[in-house]
């Protein structure tokens, strides 16, 4: 017995390892390497599969699909979702009386007067109402505000030129805010100590988050 | 037909104008990516109808994410969950069939199983590529799943072999691998094959 293991231990010993296969030892020089792409060799056959096209579905298994999925927010990206609802036909109703549109226009009003109620800052001066002849009619007449020695505000304006629904955004406790985006041009209208008055124009734009309600 | 060169269907004017932008958006995603959805669910289940209930149900199941706000991301990660989906849900639909085989006589179901294999084509045809198109799909459709699922994920999804391994769970180098392997065979197989002096490799 004490031989035959011994002997079985001798032939154990003289066996070799099998040597690795040329596909295994290429697999692993490529990992070693860090090569994940393929070699010049298979590169046309890689090239014949990109050229096939995937069949197309079907009408019968889009609308499958589709059903399943229509009554979903599409995301446009991480923050913007489209909604479903019925489409908005550009003949309809006038615009003004959605109630969307009337948000965005309530919005837009307290954007206004927020934004020109930062021009009304008290000063100590006595008020001198200007009337420009440059101005435009519509502006407001304010207090003279006095910008540098010499030159003096005589009347501010702010109009908004464009208003934009830049779509829903998800704050990080999973609200739902809509995002509208305004442009104003500020007007400023400024005497200077030789009496020289001048109008100031300056863009400004300001985005305002109002919640937004889902179905 | 889109920048990748997928086909999409027509869709009815009508359609088009009863629809709201979310829903054509969908429509237009799915025409993108329901044809690469459904030859990888081919590829895994071997069969277009199993497919077909394998890609709804991964649709349903991202659908219900978004839905309840559980889903990780947004929508450039809805492909790599429908993959993934697709993936574990077919290897679930094995199992059953697995069990139920044993169960029945299933001779009838491997013959429809063959001959939804042969006359389903997974890829478009076009007449002047026919050969070459029939016989890649037929390689394709006959390399062990290991292989052709990643080819499949690395040619028509698009995905790098570290997002590649990230979904089926092994490395990049292993699924890199796999794909030099699987492009491998799939040459010897089309040398082999009869008509081999009319492809290009």
């Amino acid at each position: 017995m004490e031989m035959n293991r011994k002997e079985l231990e001798n032939i154990l010993c003289s066996l070799k390892p099998a040597g690795l296969s040329e596909r295994t030892l290429a697999r692993l020089e490529h990992a070693v390497c860090g090569q994940l792409e393929v070699d010049a060799s298979l590169r046309p056959l890689e090239a014949l599969l990109v050229g096939q096209k995937p069949r197309a579905l079907d009408e019968t298994t889009m609308a499958r699909f589709h059903a399943i999925v229509a009554d979903v927010p599409f995301a446009l990206n991480d923050k913007v979702l489209m909604f479903p609802g019925s489409h908005k036909d550009a003949v309809a109703a006038p615009q003004a009386k959605h109630p969307r549109v009337k948000r965005m226009l309530a919005a837009a009003a307290v954007a206004a007067i927020g934004g020109l109620a930062a021009f009304l800052i008290p000063v100590n001066q006595t008020a001198q109402p200007t009337v420009s002849s440059s101005g435009g009619g519509n502006l407001p007449l304010l207090p003279a505000k006095t910008m540098s020695p010499g030159i003096v505000t005589t009347s501010y304006g702010s109009g908004i030129q464009k208003a934009a629904d830049e779509g829903v955004i998800w704050t990080q406790n999973r609200q739902p805010k809509r995002v509208l985006r305004f442009r104003y041009q500020d007007r400023v209208l400024v005497r200077d100590e030789n009496g020289i008055e001048r109008m100031l124009f300056i863009p400004r734009e300001e985005l305002m988050i109002v919640p937004e309600k889902i179905h | 037909m889109d920048d990748a060169g997928f086909s999409q269907p027509d869709i009815p004017m009508s359609a088009a104008i009863s629809l709201s932008p979310s829903s054509l958006a969908w429509r237009d995603w799915l025409a993108e990516q329901g044809p690469r959805l459904m030859l990888f669910a081919k590829s895994q289940t071997r069969n277009a109808h199993d497919a077909e209930d394998v890609v709804q149900d991964a649709l349903v199941k991202l659908v219900e994410k978004i839905n309840d706000g559980t889903f990780d991301g947004g929508q450039e990660m809805w492909m790599a969950y429908l993959y993934t989906t697709i993936r574990r849900l077919s290897i679930d639909l094995g199992r059953k069939d697995d069990r139920r085989k044993k169960r029945e006589d299933y001779v009838s179901d491997e013959m429809e199983c063959e001959a939804a294999l042969k006359f389903d084509p997974w890829f478009e045809s076009e007449a002047s590529d026919e050969e070459t198109r029939s016989q890649l799909e037929q390689g394709i459709k006959e390399l062990p799943n290991k292989f052709s699922e990643v080819i499949l994920l690395k040619i028509w999804a698009e995905k790098t072999f570290a997002e590649i391994g990230e979904m089926l769970g092994i490395s990049q180098n292993t699924a890199a691998s796999r794909y030099r392997y699987g492009l491998e065979i799939l040459k010897r197989k089309l040398i082999e094959s009869k008509t081999k002096g009319d492809l290009l490799i």
